[in-house]
C-alpha cells in the first residue's frame, strides 16, 4: 500500500469515528439535559463540557459570544470554520475517501458523498431542539451503515487494517475525553450529587458510547460509577472500551508489521492500564492525571505510526530473483504539500486542564 | 414518418442527418424495437427515468471536476438516457477502419523516432514534424515494446449530413472518457432494464480486462508479479474521476508523482508502507511537458525525476509513449490517407474531414478564401480551443485568424464544416434532435483490441455542436446492437 494513500485511509477512518462519536455525545447530553432539574442545587453536567471533551473551546470563543445550547450545539453541527464539526469531519473523511476511493467497495463511496450532500443541505439551517435529534440519529445510522459495508465486504487486507487503525485509536481518544471530563466533574461534585442524578450522569456517559446496554449485560443491571469507569477502561470484550480500541490498534500494527517503535508504546499503555487502580480512581484520586497520561500516549501512538507508515526513511524491497544488488537505503521526505487532503487532517488538543466549571447557585 | 413523433410532436430533425430519422425504411430490428420500447414507456414514464439517472449520478459521485475562480469544482456527469443505437454491420467496418489507422499512426511514429525512412523517400514533409512542439528529439532511437507508440488511443468520428463517418481526429496523447462510456452503460442497464430482454447490445465490460493485459505485456520483466500502476497529475486534474475509476477497475495502484521515485539504478520504485516496490509498468495520464522535470519542463511538479531515462532503458513500460503527440496533429491528421498508404500499402477503410494546410500557399490561399465557410483549427490543440468556426464567426474574429494564420501558418489548418448527424435526446421531458460525436478507445500492444463503440457525447444545448463537458455537452449509451436475424 502507499503510503499516500494509507495516510488518507488511515484519516477517513477517523474523520468517519469522529462523526459518529461527536453525534452520539451532542445527542446524549440533549437527552440528558431534558431530564435535568434547574431546581438542581448543583449542575454536573453542562453543555460547555462539550467543547471541553472535542478540545475546541478556544475555537468557539472565537467564533460565539455565549456557551449556550443553541451555540454549541450549531458549533459542533455545522461550523464551517471548526474542523472538528460534523459537517467538516464529513467533509474530511470524504476528501480522503475521494483520493482512495478505488481502494473501497463502490459503495463507500456512494454512501459517504450520500451522507455527506444530505449533511451540507441540512446543514443550511439552524439546529434547534426539535429537529436535532433525527439529524444526528441519521448521521448516526449513515455511518453505521458505512463501516457495516467495509466490515462486511472488504478484504481482511492492510487497507483493511489501516481503516481500523484510525477507527480504535479514535474510539480511545474518544473514550480517554468522556471519561476525563464528563467522570471528573461528577467524581468531584460526588458529596453533593445525589445518587439518582449521578445515577443519569454515568448513564449519559455509557450512552455516549453506545455501553449501556452492554454495560448492563456484561457487568451488572445497576450503574455504578467505579464499575462503569472499569468497564470503559478495561473491557476486553466491549469495542468502545478503551482497552479494546488499543488491543485493537496493537492487532492491526502486527498484521501491517514494521512497527517496533509502536509496539513499545503501547506496552507503556498496557501496563499503565494493568497497573490502574480503578476504586481509587473512582475516588477521583488522580483519574485526571491518569487520563491525561494515557492521551500523551495516544499522541505518541499517533506520531509513532505517521513515522512509520507516512513519513518514513525508506527500505528498498528485496531485489526480484537476484536482479540487483542488496537493498539500499533511500531516504524520501514527506508528502509534498500540494494535496488537499494533507490539510484536512488534524488531531484534537488534548484535554489540556481538568474542567472543573458548572456549579450553578 | 417516425414512430417517435407519436409521442414527441417536436422532434423535427432538419436539414441534418438524423440517425433514426433517415432510416425510418432501413431501420434495424434493434432500432425499431428501441422506438417501439420508448413510445411504449411514455414521456412521463421517460421523464422520471431521467430523474432517477441524474439521482445515480449524483449518488455514485461520477464527476468531472471543472477549475473555477481558482476552485475546482466537481460537477455531475451529464447524462441523456436515450442510447444511440448502430448496427453491428457498420460498426465493424468502422472497427477495421479504426485498427488500420492506428496501425499506421504506429508505424508512423516509430518511424520517425527510428530511422525516419518516410521522410527520407519524400513521402511526407520532415518540416512538419521536425519543427513540431510535440516532436521530441530526446527520444530518437527509442524502441518501445511491439514498436507500439499508441497504445491508447480515441478517434474522433463524426457523421455529416451525407451519412458517411469522417474520422475527425486521433487522441493519442492522454486521451479521456473510457470511464464515462462504461459508466453510462451501467446506468443504461439500471435505467432501461426491460430492453436488455432478448435484445443483444455488444458489451463494453470487458475494457478494464483488456486494459490490464494491454499494460501488463509491456512489462520488462514479465510474469506474475507485474506491477501497473496509473499515474494521475492529482485530484485538481479534471479527469481525475477516470484515473481512479481505472485504476479501481483494473485491480491496480493510482499513485501522484509524488509516490515514485527512480533510483540510481534507474529503476523505478512507489514508497509503501513497507518501503519501496518497483514498478514494472505505468499508464500515465500526465502529460509529455510534465513527465518528467529533467527531459521536459524542469517547473513541473507533476513529474517524476529520472522516468525518460528509466523508460529508455527499458527498466519500466510507458503507455502512452512519450512522444506520441508528434502525431497528435492536425496537420499529420490531413497526410493520413498517404501514411496508410505508405505503410500498409492499404487504401484507407474511413475518410477524412476535408482538410487545407496553411504552411503550402494554393491551401493557405484556399482557406483565406474560404474563412466564412471553412473552420479553423490550431494544429496542436485538443478540447475544441483556439478554433474559429467560420460560418458563425464575426469578421472581427476572421481579421484576427488572417493574421494567426500568415504569422503561422504551420499551426493552422482549414476544415469543411461538418454538420454532425442529430439523435433523438431528452430534453426537458421532450424528445429532441441534438448533434452527437462518437470516441471509440482502440488498445494497441501485441494485438489491437477495439471499444464496442465508444463514448457518444452529445451537445445538449439546441443547434449547438459542442459535445465537451466542460462547455455544455453531455453523453449517451452507445448501443452496437447484433443484427439476429441477418443472413435469414
Amino acid at each position: 500500500m502507499l503510503s499516500r494513500v494509507a495516510e488518507n485511509v488511515y484519516w477517513m477512518a477517523r474523520y468517519l469515528e469522529r462523526v459518529e462519536d461527536t453525534s452520539r455525545l451532542v445527542m446524549a447530553t440533549h437527552n440528558t439535559m431534558l431530564d435535568m432539574t434547574p431546581v438542581s442545587r448543583v449542575q454536573p453536567m453542562n453543555w460547555e463540557q462539550l467543547l471541553a471533551i472535542t478540545g475546541s473551546r478556544e475555537i468557539f470563543f472565537k467564533r460565539n459570544s455565549r456557551p449556550d445550547e443553541h451555540q454549541i450545539i450549531n458549533f459542533l453541527i455545522r461550523d464551517e470554520e471548526y474542523h472538528g464539526s460534523i459537517l467538516n469531519a464529513l467533509h474530511f473523511a470524504r476528501e480522503n475517501l475521494r483520493t482512495t476511493r478505488e481502494l473501497f467497495p463502490r459503495k463507500a463511496w456512494e454512501f459517504l458523498n450520500r451522507l455527506f450532500l444530505d449533511t451540507r443541505t441540512a446543514c443550511g439551517h439552524d439546529f434547534h431542539a426539535a429537529n436535532r435529534l433525527e439529524f444526528l440519529e441519521n448521521v448516526i445510522n449513515e455511518c453505521l451503515k458505512i463501516t457495516g459495508l467495509l466490515d462486511s465486504s472488504m478484504l481482511r487486507d492492510e487497507i483493511f487494517r489501516m481503516f481500523r487503525l484510525g477507527r480504535y485509536l479514535e474510539r480511545a481518544d474518544m473514550v480517554t475525553r468522556i471519561l476525563d471530563v464528563r467522570g471528573a466533574l461528577m467524581l468531584a461534585q460526588k458529596d453533593v450529587v445525589d445518587r439518582p442524578l449521578r445515577n443519569a450522569l454515568w448513564l449519559t456517559v455509557l450512552k455516549s458510547l453506545s455501553g449501556d446496554q452492554m454495560y448492563r449485560r456484561r457487568v451488572r443491571p445497576r450503574i455504578r460509577g467505579v464499575d462503569v469507569l472499569a468497564f470503559l477502561l478495561k473491557d476486553n470484550a466491549f469495542p468502545r472500551a478503551f482497552r479494546y480500541g488499543i488491543e485493537g490498534v496493537a492487532g492491526c500494527l502486527g498484521f501491517l508489521g514494521g512497527a517496533e517503535a509502536v509496539q513499545g508504546i503501547i506496552s507503556r499503555i498496557e501496563t499503565q492500564l494493568y497497573l490502574a487502580d480503578i476504586t481509587r480512581l473512582a475516588e477521583n484520586e488522580g483519574l485526571h492525571e491518569f487520563l491525561d497520561g494515557l492521551q500523551i500516549l495516544l499522541g505518541e501512538l499517533h506520531m509513532t505510526i505517521s513515522a512509520t507508515y507516512f513519513n518514513q526513511e525508506i527500505k528498498k524491497d528485496a531485489p526480484p530473483s537476484g536482479e540487483n544488488s542488496a537493498g539500499s537505503t533511500v531516504g524520501f521526505s514527506s508528502n509534498g504539500s500540494t494535496s488537499t487532503s494533507t490539510l484536512n487532517r488534524c488531531s484534537r488538543p488534548p484535554v489540556t486542564t481538568p474542567f472543573t466549571g458548572g456549579t450553578s447557585a | 414518418m417516425l414512430a417517435i413523433a407519436s409521442t414527441s410532436s417536436s422532434y423535427h430533425p432538419q436539414g441534418v442527418y438524423d440517425e433514426l430519422n433517415m432510416k425510418a425504411n432501413g431501420r434495424s430490428d434493434g432500432e425499431c424495437r428501441l422506438v417501439s420500447y420508448l413510445n411504449e414507456l411514455g414521456q412521463e414514464e421517460l421523464t422520471r427515468r431521467q430523474s432517477a439517472a441524474e439521482m445515480a449520478i449524483v449518488n455514485l459521485g461520477i464527476t468531472f471536476t471543472i477549475y473555477s475562480e481558482g476552485e475546482n469544482i466537481d460537477r455531475a456527469w451529464p447524462f441523456d438516457i436515450i442510447p444511440r443505437c448502430m448496427s453491428e454491420l457498420e460498426w465493424r467496418r468502422l472497427e477495421s477502419g479504426l485498427i488500420q489507422r492506428t496501425q499506421a499512426l504506429n508505424a508512423f511514429i516509430h518511424d520517425l523516432y527510428n530511422g525516419q525512412r518516410i521522410l527520407k523517400d519524400g513521402r511526407f514533409p520532415g518540416e512538419v514534424v521536425l519543427k513540431s512542439r510535440n516532436w521530441r528529439p530526446q527520444l530518437v532511437g527509442v524502441m518501445p515494446k511491439f514498436n507500439v507508440w499508441a497504445n491508447i488511443c480515441g478517434s474522433d468520428l463524426l457523421r455529416d449530413k451525407d451519412g458517411v463517418m469522417y474520422v475527425l481526429e486521433d487522441n493519442l496523447r492522454v486521451p479521456s472518457g473510457v470511464s464515462y462510456m462504461l459508466e453510462n452503460r451501467m446506468l443504461t442497464k439500471r435505467i432501461l432494464p426491460e430492453f436488455y430482454q432478448n435484445q443483444s447490445i455488444l458489451p463494453v465490460d470487458d475494457y478494464p480486462s483488456q486494459l490490464y493485459d494491454m499494460l501488463a505485456s509491456l512489462s520488462p520483466r514479465p510474469g506474475d508479479k507485474t506491477r501497473v500502476v496509473v499515474l494521475t497529475p492529482g485530484i485538481y486534474n479534471s479527469a481525475y474521476f477516470e484515473h481512479a475509476y481505472l485504476a479501481q477497475q483494473m485491480g491496480v495502484d493510482l499513485v501522484e508523482a509524488r509516490d515514485i521515485m527512480v533510483d540510481d539504478q534507474d529503476t523505478v520504485h512507489m514508497k509503501t508502507i513497507h518501503g519501496l516496490k518497483q514498478i514494472d509498468v505505468i499508464y500515465r495520464r500526465v502529460d509529455d511537458d510534465f513527465i518528467d522535470p529533467e527531459v521536459f519542463r524542469s517547473d513541473s511538479a507533476l513529474g517524476v525525476p529520472g522516468l525518460i531515462r528509466a523508460w529508455k532503458r527499458g527498466k519500466v513500460g510507458l503507455a502512452n509513449a512519450p512522444g506520441t503527440g508528434v502525431a497528435d496533429d492536425k496537420v499529420v491528421y490531413s497526410y493520413m490517407p498517404d501514411i496508410i498508404k505508405y505503410y500498409l500499402d492499404e487504401d484507407p477503410i474511413l475518410p477524412n474531414v476535408p482538410t487545407w494546410r496553411c504552411h503550402i500557399p494554393k491551401e493557405r490561399q484556399h482557406v483565406l478564401a474560404h474563412l466564412d465557410k471553412l473552420v479553423v483549427k490550431p494544429a496542436n490543440e485538443s478540447g475544441g480551443y483556439g478554433m474559429l468556426m467560420g460560418p458563425h464567426a464575426t469578421p472581427a474574429e476572421r481579421e484576427k485568424f488572417v493574421e494567426l494564420i500568415q504569422a503561422n501558418p504551420r499551426n493552422y489548418i482549414g476544415q469543411k464544416t461538418l454538420t454532425p448527424s442529430t439523435v433523438p435526446t431528452l430534453v426537458n421531458g421532450r424528445i429532441e434532435p441534438r448533434h452527437v460525436d462518437l470516441r471509440p478507445f482502440i488498445l494497441s500492444g501485441e494485438r489491437t483490441w477495439i471499444t464496442a463503440g465508444g463514448l457518444t457525447r452529445v451537445a445538449l444545448k439546441r443547434g449547438s455542436y459542442v459535445v465537451n463537458s466542460s462547455q455544455g455537452g453531455g453523453s449517451k449509451d452507445t448501443w452496437v446492437i447484433a443484427d439476429m436475424h441477418r443472413g435469414k
